[in-house]
């Protein structure tokens, strides 16, 4: 299971389940996009078992091409 | 002022004179007739005395017109409208009743109250699929609303379509669809086959009697249906622990439909702590099979091990304590109500990546707002020139679709998007 946040402002979590894990209502093999929103049953879950998150990892500085 | 006569009067006929008196042509001539008077009817408490056949009264008590009237063989106040056989007056409780064919049946106070949508079970006769027809045969989600739990034991679940014989079972030709679960049950101490509905806002339905009805049968086996109530506290904070119990169990399905009839009462949950998550629900199971050794075979109603086939239609879950006709809600209304918890669509990103490391997109709207930010996925993608995307869950409103280009020049990521917030 890997969980990442996939914004800047830490608002997604992108999670990866491998064949058979289990998070929320999903089973793996899946990825999934999920919101900080305690209500949502797969965040709490996350929340519950105190899953690590890693850091968001920006995309590299804009490169344009020579005109 | 001259009377102008009939030129070709009938035998009898009589005419009304302008000064009120009558005209009786006999065949051959007109006659004079009986100055009319308004016919009297005498008004009282009780009849005149020394009536004569035909004479009229006016009960000023039962406020009902009667005519003395000789049938050949006797004379009697007869009633002037024939009335209805008396049924009396309705049972004195709380209760509504309704009266046909001269009997009153408790009608419960769901209807008279205006509760319009009154069966709280979403998706009651599977005519909405968003994830298919199955089959499932691990525990989770099947039929929109409907999961399953799966310990131990085996169980296939899937759609079928039901044909006029079953429908004729029924009793109505609206049925289209119905869940079918073929189990075999193991006898573990956690062995256990499962359907259930959570139902969200546990508030809603506490302190409340409950009617549940559902058609059922079986395809094959002898299997019994036992069903429980759960009030589910939700997660967050410190809530309650979740109270459980028997709603009740079926006699022994037959192989036919027959629609089932149970009634419980649930506790209040004053004084309770609900999870702060509001992810509470009321939970509705039905038990296929239930080891005698697993701890939750008492709220099973006792069912045991048990294996075979079953199908499930028409589940209708009401406040009351009679279960009236299902509620059949329009296709797009049912459909709503689970998009709440499950919906899926179209997304495309395309354009042009003037600069790599740049994030490209655009927010969508879901048709129907959803319970709470659902979790996102994406499935049947092409994607060219990216490195890097996502389906940003954005509220419980709109989702936003994302993309990075991965070299300068067109890019494309696009699919379908799937959004759970399922209970």
């Amino acid at each position: 299971m890997k969980l990442f946040y996939s914004n800047e402002e830490r608002t997604v979590v992108q999670v990866e389940l491998d064949e058979g894990e289990t998070l929320g209502n999903f089973t793996g093999p899946v990825v999934m996009f999920v919101p900080n929103d305690p209500a949502n049953r797969e965040f709490a879950d996350i929340q519950e078992k105190q899953h690590d998150i890693e850091d968001y990892q920006a995309p590299a500085t804009p490169k344009t091409e020579s005109l | 002022m001259a009377f102008d006569f009939p030129n070709a009067p009938t035998t009898n006929q009589i005419v009304t004179m302008p000064d009120g008196t009558v005209r009786k042509w006999d065949g051959v001539k007109w006659v004079a007739g009986q100055t009319p008077t308004a016919p009297y009817c005498y008004t009282g408490d009780a009849p005149p005395s020394n009536p004569t056949p035909g004479a009229s009264w006016w009960d000023s008590v039962s406020c009902q017109l009667f005519v003395y009237y000789n049938d050949g063989n006797s004379s009697q106040w007869v009633p002037a409208v024939a009335i209805p056989a008396s049924v009396g007056e309705a049972p004195s409780n709380s209760n509504y009743y309704a009266r046909r064919n001269g009997q009153w049946s408790d009608i419960g106070t769901s209807q008279l109250q205006g509760n319009v949508g009154r069966n709280v079970i979403h998706n009651s006769m599977f005519n909405v699929q968003q994830r298919g027809g199955g089959p499932w045969t691990i525990g989770g989600y099947t039929a929109d609303r409907w999961t399953q739990y799966i310990s131990v034991d085996t169980c296939s679940t899937a759609i079928y379509t039901l044909a006029d014989t079953d429908r004729a079972q029924i009793g109505d030709e609206a049925a289209q669809y119905t869940l079918g679960m073929t189990f075999t049950g193991t006898t573990g101490s956690t062995s256990q086959t499962t359907m259930l509905q959570r139902i969200e806002n546990l508030r809603s339905f506490s302190g409340k009697t409950l009617t549940l009805s559902f058609w059922a049968r079986n395809v094959s086996g002898s299997a019994k249906i036992g069903v429980a109530w759960s009030q589910n506290f939700g997660t967050g904070g410190s809530p309650s622990a979740n109270i459980t119990n028997n709603f009740g169990v079926t006699p022994t399905l037959t192989n036919s439909f027959v629609r089932y009839t149970l009634t419980t009462t649930l506790p209040s949950i004053s004084g309770k702590t609900l999870g702060s998550n509001g992810n509470s629900s009321l939970d509705i199971q039905f038990h296929l099979s239930c080891a005698t050794s697993n701890p939750n075979n008492a709220v099973s109603g006792g069912i045991g091990t048990q294996s075979g086939s079953i199908n499930l239609w028409g589940v209708q879950l009401e406040i009351g304590s009679v279960a009236t006709q299902l509620e059949k809600i329009p296709f797009e209304d049912d459909l709503k109500h689970c998009q709440r918890f499950y919906q899926t669509g179209y997304f495309s990103n395309t354009g042009y990546a003037s600069a790599t490391g740049i994030i490209h997109g655009y927010v969508q709207t879901y048709p129907v707002w959803m319970r709470a930010a659902p979790t996102m996925t994406s499935s049947g993608t092409t994607a060219v020139n990216v490195s890097g995307n996502g389906l940003f869950p954005s509220g419980v409103h709109s989702l936003e679709v994302a993309t990075n280009g991965a070299a300068i020049g067109g890019y494309i990521w696009k699919g379908v998007w799937t959004a759970i917030a399922d209970l």
